[in-house]
């Protein structure tokens, strides 16, 4: 693994007092594509959300740091005032963030071009011109064809596929360190997906930015990732590289995850769902968030918090039963 | 214009003859909306003095011409409707957003005042603010915005609260936009379509309100000819001289008229879905 450009320390995010993460740790680094797995409400997005501080009261960081290497050393952003004009310094030119859902993350009032070269503008103090020229090689760099004229396109004139390529090019523009996709293909249609990850993938290459990659899809975390991290209930449970934990998932809960879908190899068996739905999130808990759910649960689980336990040098488990 | 329907047409047609007679005034007009001339007194419309003066509208018991007064008078009403529209949006938009954006203390503060000013019927309040003010031009233009900034303040609001949740606006600050760059080159047009149409049905409320606060005697001085002062002086008249008070009438409805068509329009061509809901 190459130098790290972002490592989060601890984080816990709350909301007034309840946690919704524990103790969340990972580092990203340059040229690789970590990827967050994990249902509905696991603290995915907040997570996303908190390292570029743009948490909305009553949510917020409780404690944990979030170490950004700005080339000149590093910066924690956990400390920053979410307003401060050091933050939005950061935003955008340091970190970027490509949303979930084309059709609405495009301010529809302004051609794309405008939209693009409103952050060349602000964090390169380029020209209109050389802004809007910048804009037409993103465009291009993104795989739209005829970016000269889509330049001056407005959203709704736009396809899904292709607003999220739009969304990508503003995201690349100002060639941020830290790239955070939150399910950046989750509202495109299957051919699209495979585009937009293939393009991800490509420019990834090219740039060498960190990247994370949220997502609740396993297919998806199979094309794109090379480092995964399983969220449940606000903690990380499992973590190793794609292809180990994909082919050798040790935490029941991803093991669980991976049961649930149809075999790739076509293979007909009835699909195992995880029994039970996942707890909202309390203030008390002691011991295993997955507890409740776990076919392994002995009497420590429901007691003590599970210690991560080291598989190998890369895969950790945050697990009881895989401790001893 | 594409799209325009009769509705549309007409509305922009009464205003725009309203506003070609208060720009044009001086020449349109047959007669100084001032020039008294007693012998030729309470003249009814299309009739010819002894002097051998005609008017098409009739004349006012001063002998004042009544249709340059009525000429004169879209002024009054223009400047009051667009001034006092004007101000209520700047302070309720700002209100708004802020209500909107800056959290729940905010926000609570003033969404209670909103209800607070539109729980007072207008006329008193605006009766004990001229009161205090005293009476003319700006100060009817200040009561209206005083009470009417609410109006916006609250739709504002609740336009805030929509657009605040668009992956746009979450991308503005995650792409290092500062809060008022996001707020006035993003937010602000992203609203503009339903604070259009409030705008122009406001500015049909605003004529109205300026023609009943001059009949009261609270808005502009009498020497400036205004529709509502018009019907106050018509007023002892209207059994003998019904034009004294018809016409100006007639004026203040054509104009509300026009601006609330206009409003009509403009909704249906900014929200078709909801054209659709109300057909």
């Amino acid at each position: 693994m190459s130098a790290p450009v972002l490592r989060v320390q601890g984080l816990s995010i709350a909301l007034r007092g309840t946690p919704l993460t524990r103790d969340i740790d990972f580092t990203l680094a340059a040229g690789c594509t970590t990827a967050i797995v994990g249902e509905s409400g696991c603290g995915k997005s907040i997570t996303a959300l908190a390292m570029l501080n743009l948490l909305r009261p009553p949510l917020a960081i409780r404690s944990g740091r979030i170490l950004l290497d700005t080339g000149g050393g590093e910066q924690d952003i956990a400390t920053l005032a979410p307003a401060s004009s050091a933050m939005r310094d950061l935003r955008g030119r340091q970190i970027a963030m490509i949303f979930q859902d084309p059709m609405t993350a495009l301010d529809p009032v302004y051609t794309v071009g405008n939209q693009i070269a409103e952050g060349l503008r602000r964090h390169l103090g380029l020209s209109r011109q050389a802004a809007m020229t910048r804009a037409v090689e993103l465009l291009r760099q993104v795989g739209i064809a005829a970016p000269e004229k889509r330049v001056h396109d407005y959203p709704f004139q736009m396809s899904g596929g292709m607003r999220q390529r739009v969304m990508i090019a503003m995201a690349i523009a100002c060639q941020p360190r830290v790239l955070i996709a939150d399910e950046p293909t989750t509202a495109l249609d299957v051919t699209v997906q495979a585009q937009i990850l293939d393009l991800l993938r490509e420019l990834q290459e090219s740039l060498g930015t960190a990247t994370l990659f949220i997502t609740h899809d396993l297919g998806v975390v199979a094309e794109i990732a090379d480092e995964v991290i399983v969220m449940y209930r606000g903690t990380i449970v499992e973590r190793a590289p794609v292809a180990e934990l994909l082919g050798d998932p040790r935490h029941p809960y991803t093991q669980g995850l991976l049961a649930s879908l149809p075999p790739m190899d076509g293979t007909r068996r009835p699909l195992r769902p995880i029994p039970g739905q996942v707890r909202p999130p309390d203030a008390d808990s002691q011991g295993c968030p997955f507890v409740d759910r776990c076919d392994r649960a002995m009497a420590i689980c429901s007691e003590v918090a599970p210690p991560v336990v080291a598989l190998s040098a890369t895969h950790t488990a945050t697990c009881h039963a895989l401790g001893h | 214009m594409r799209g325009l329907s009769g509705k549309g047409a007409i509305g922009l047609f009464i205003l725009a003859a309203m506003l070609a007679a208060a720009v044009f005034a001086r020449w349109i007009a047959p007669a100084d909306p001032n020039e008294q001339d007693i012998l030729n007194g309470l003249a009814a419309p299309l009739s010819v003095s002894e002097s051998g003066a005609f008017s098409i509208l009739g004349t006012d018991r001063l002998g004042q011409d009544v249709l340059s007064r009525i000429i004169y008078g879209a002024r009054v009403s223009l400047i009051v409707a667009f001034g006092a529209v004007g101000l209520s949006a700047v302070i309720g938009i700002a209100a708004g957003c802020v209500a909107g954006f800056m959290g729940r203390v905010w926000q609570s503060i003033i969404l209670t005042a909103c209800d607070i000013v539109l729980s007072i019927p207008f006329v008193l309040l605006a009766l004990a603010l001229i009161s205090a003010l005293g009476a003319g031009l700006v100060n009817v233009i200040v009561a209206f915005a005083m009470v009417r900034w609410a109006q916006f303040a609250r739709i504002t609001y609740a336009l805030a609260l929509e657009n605040r949740e668009r992956e746009w606006f979450q991308s503005c600050r995650a792409g290092g936009i500062g809060f008022g760059r996001t707020m006035l080159v993003h937010v602000l047009p992203n609203m503009s379509g339903p604070l259009l149409v409030v705008a122009s049905l406001e500015l049909a409320y605003a004529i109205l309100m300026e023609s009943g606060l001059s009949f009261l005697g609270l808005g502009v001085p009498p020497e400036v000819p205004s529709w509502g002062g018009m019907l106050q002086e018509g007023r002892n008249e209207m059994e003998t001289a019904w034009w004294l008070t018809a016409l100006p009438g007639v004026a203040i409805m054509l104009a509300a008229i026009g601006f609330n068509f206009l409003g009509d329009w403009l909704r249906d061509r900014l929200d078709p879905g909801l054209a659709q809901v109300l057909r």
